[in-house]
């Protein structure tokens, strides 16, 4: 258990340069999830803060102690590969075993028929160790096979074992989850939250995939083209994006962008109806608003749905508008009576809009209308 | 459906090559073995089993299967090691790699007999450059060694034409001939091994290099291994030219590089005996068949891990 801190971390991979100048501290026993797009350096960054990789610059402390040189086997970390990194030629109780072999066992107490003998008693306690893990992971049923003869699922396990059998002072996980079909994936989702409350040490995860992070952390940091965009609880991040990258990659279906204008005034307008006040910009800016923040209604914008989405417990509408040919996706409740190529009138929740500037930057209301704008 | 003979036509031509260029000559072979057969006469006797009788019980094949043996149990273990050796240290540079490729490599790609004649003169017994630069040792502290102090006071050893020597002198430059191939198959084996399990090795603590060997170069080189291993065999089985370079005249010293591709060379066509030449030769295809086998038995046992 240890908190962890990086500071001013930069690294190119000769002259493109990946991370810049990154700053992260995660507290003792929390749940960080670094995600974005791939190529946005957040493996990286997780290979830094392992060791796997050297930083040009910047310092990685762990409990306050600097290892920026201290090599990957000295920093009492344990990750979990996106490949498994299992070794082939050992069955899944010696994948476990092995890093309680090569840290708590002597070399002689390592040597093949020898060893055994020597360190007899230890030997049972580690074994006793592996069973525990397994058991926690409920793979006790398949410790005596090869990485070869389980399935996805199994292998993901048995390398989530390997690193959870010590103790180390934090998990370091690079997309897990990402070789596992959907629904295992949702499943183990689940169960890495639960494992991590028990265990309650710190977890550093990387995934491209936001639902991951939104559905496991208790913090994630939104990285893209080299920088952390922004860091914060789940709730924070979906909500309350900083940045246009941000709320554009957090959330499913995608959040809906408009075109709106600031006038003089500092009125925000959108479809030429007044929505709220922001200041410091003028001119045309971009309207956010998530799928549930649009509605069905008798007037405003109207437009055609093109498209209709049925998750079952809801259902996602696609509307082309007729004013600019605007997609516009919302969520409607599942019973609605709505079919694909009606014409309906659209309004929304001008409280959960978003104004982003042309650079990206988010712009604040200072006041806002009525709930909802027609 | 009506009854295709299409299959026929697709197994056919390889059918037809595999009986007519291997099996028909191994099957002429071994009946060949049992007869007394000799080029340019009309007809043959049957001997049954006297060809083979002979080759286990006359003391010029006991010194056949001594040379052979001898060559084989040194030329391949020395030259599966020194090839993992120079391809791990070779892999571990990021300059000159290629370089160093190139140097060891080059004694496979050369013509045998021509680096016979460069080794006869290198390891002749007085203007030869190997006993030259031992005669420069003698008087320091090298002379402590018994060996070497018996080699400075009467002369070093006659590499090629001491009975002692010969077949270690061979078995040497087999190796120098051959370690270079074995070198390139492991670097092909090592590229092969991803490096995220270094990465594993390295979180679970493996912080010498010997400990990173053990857990995950040399099983993850487990079937590269295997291949390397029979093929030397085979090789090694093999060797004729550097013997047919250094004693045309026959096995060397009172036989003592006396190995099997030479004697069945010698007694099948410099001395037209078909009949024991064939039966050697059977003999020869046994051991290759035998390590053929084990090869199989052990890719599919041991190293194949998917």
């Amino acid at each position: 258990m240890a908190n962890v801190e990086l500071t001013g971390i930069s690294k190119s991979f000769g002259e493109t340069s990946v991370l810049e100048d990154v700053d992260l501290q995660i507290a003792d026993g929390e749940f960080v999830t670094l995600v974005g797009p791939s190529g946005c350096g957040k493996s990286t960054l997780l290979r830094i803060l392992a060791g796997l990789e050297a930083a040009d610059q910047g310092q990685v402390l762990i409990d306050g102690r600097d290892v920026t040189q201290v090599r990957p086997a000295n920093r009492n970390l344990a990750m979990v590969f996106q490949s498994y990194a299992l070794y082939p030629h050992l069955s899944v109780a010696e994948n476990m075993m092995t890093p309680l072999r090569l840290r708590d066992l002597s070399r002689a107490e390592r040597l093949p028929l020898l060893g055994p003998l020597l360190a007899r008693s230890k030997m049972g306690e580690l074994k006793a160790q592996v069973l525990d893990a397994a058991q926690t992971l409920k793979i006790d049923h398949l410790l005596a096979r090869r990485p070869g003869e389980l399935s996805g699922g199994q292998r993901q396990r048995a390398a989530l074992g390997r690193a959870l059998v010590r103790d180390p002072v934090a998990f370091l996980m690079d997309e897990p989850l990402s070789n596992l079909d959907a629904a295992l994936r949702v499943h183990m989702r689940a169960e890495l939250a639960e494992l991590h409350r028990r265990l309650a040490t710190t977890f550093v995860y990387v995934t491209h995939d936001q639902a991951e992070a939104l559905t496991m952390s208790d913090r994630m940091a939104v990285m893209m083209g080299g920088k952390i965009l922004q860091i914060g609880p789940p709730d924070e991040i979906y909500n309350d994006p900083h940045h246009l990258e941000v709320a554009k990659f957090v959330g499913s279906p995608p959040i809906n962008l408009l075109p709106g204008e600031i006038n003089g005034a500092g009125t925000v307008t959108l479809f030429d109806a007044p929505i709220g006040h922001a200041r410091g910009h003028n001119g045309a800016v971009m309207i956010g608003l998530r799928p549930e923040a649009v509605f069905l209604a008798a007037q405003g914008p109207r437009g055609r749905v093109v498209h209709r989405e049925n998750l079952g417990s809801e259902i996602y509408l696609h509307v082309m508008l007729e004013q600019g040919a605007h997609r516009v996706v919302l969520r409607t409740a599942p019973m609605t009576s709505v079919a694909l190529g009606d014409t309906v009138g659209l309004s929304i929740d001008a409280a959960r809009a978003l104004i982003f500037d042309p650079d990206g930057r988010r712009l604040g209301f200072t006041e806002r209308e009525l709930e909802r704008i027609a | 459906m009506p009854r295709s003979y299409a299959h026929l036509w697709f197994i056919g031509p390889a059918l037809f090559l595999m009986v007519v260029i291997l099996l028909l000559p191994i099957i002429l072979a071994g009946t060949l073995s049992f007869t007394n057969y000799s080029l340019g006469n009309p007809g043959a006797d049957w001997v049954g089993t006297g060809n083979y009788e002979r080759i286990f019980t006359r003391s010029a094949y006991e010194k056949m299967f001594g040379a052979t043996f001898r060559y084989v149990f040194v030329v391949v273990p020395l030259t599966v090691a020194l090839g993992l050796g120079a391809a791990l240290l070779i892999h571990s540079l990021t300059r000159f790699g290629d370089l160093y490729k190139t140097i060891y490599f080059l004694p496979v790609m050369a013509a045998l007999i021509a680096m016979a004649i460069v080794w006869e003169f290198a390891l002749h017994p007085t203007v030869g450059i190997v006993n030259a630069t031992l005669e420069r040792g003698c008087g320091t502290f090298l002379e402590r060694w018994s060996w070497y102090a018996q080699g400075c006071a009467r002369t070093f050893p006659l590499w090629l034409t001491d009975r002692d020597y010969a077949i270690w002198t061979v078995a040497f430059i087999g190796v120098w001939q051959g370690f270079g191939f074995n070198m390139v198959l492991y670097l092909a084996g090592l590229t092969s091994i991803p490096r995220e399990l270094y990465h594993a090795a390295e979180m679970d603590g493996a912080k010498s290099g010997w400990d990173r060997f053990r857990l995950v170069t040399w099983p993850m080189l487990g079937p590269t291994t295997v291949f390397v291993v029979t093929i030397s065999f085979i090789r090694s089985f093999q060797v004729f030219d550097t013997v047919e370079a250094f004693y045309p005249q026959g096995g060397g010293p009172s036989k003592s590089v006396y190995v099997m591709m030479f004697a069945i060379y010698e007694k099948a066509i410099q001395q037209n005996l078909m009949g024991i030449g064939a039966a050697i030769t059977i003999v020869f295809l046994c051991f290759v068949m035998f390590l053929t086998i084990i090869q199989r038995w052990l890719v599919e046992r041991r190293t194949h891990y998917v």
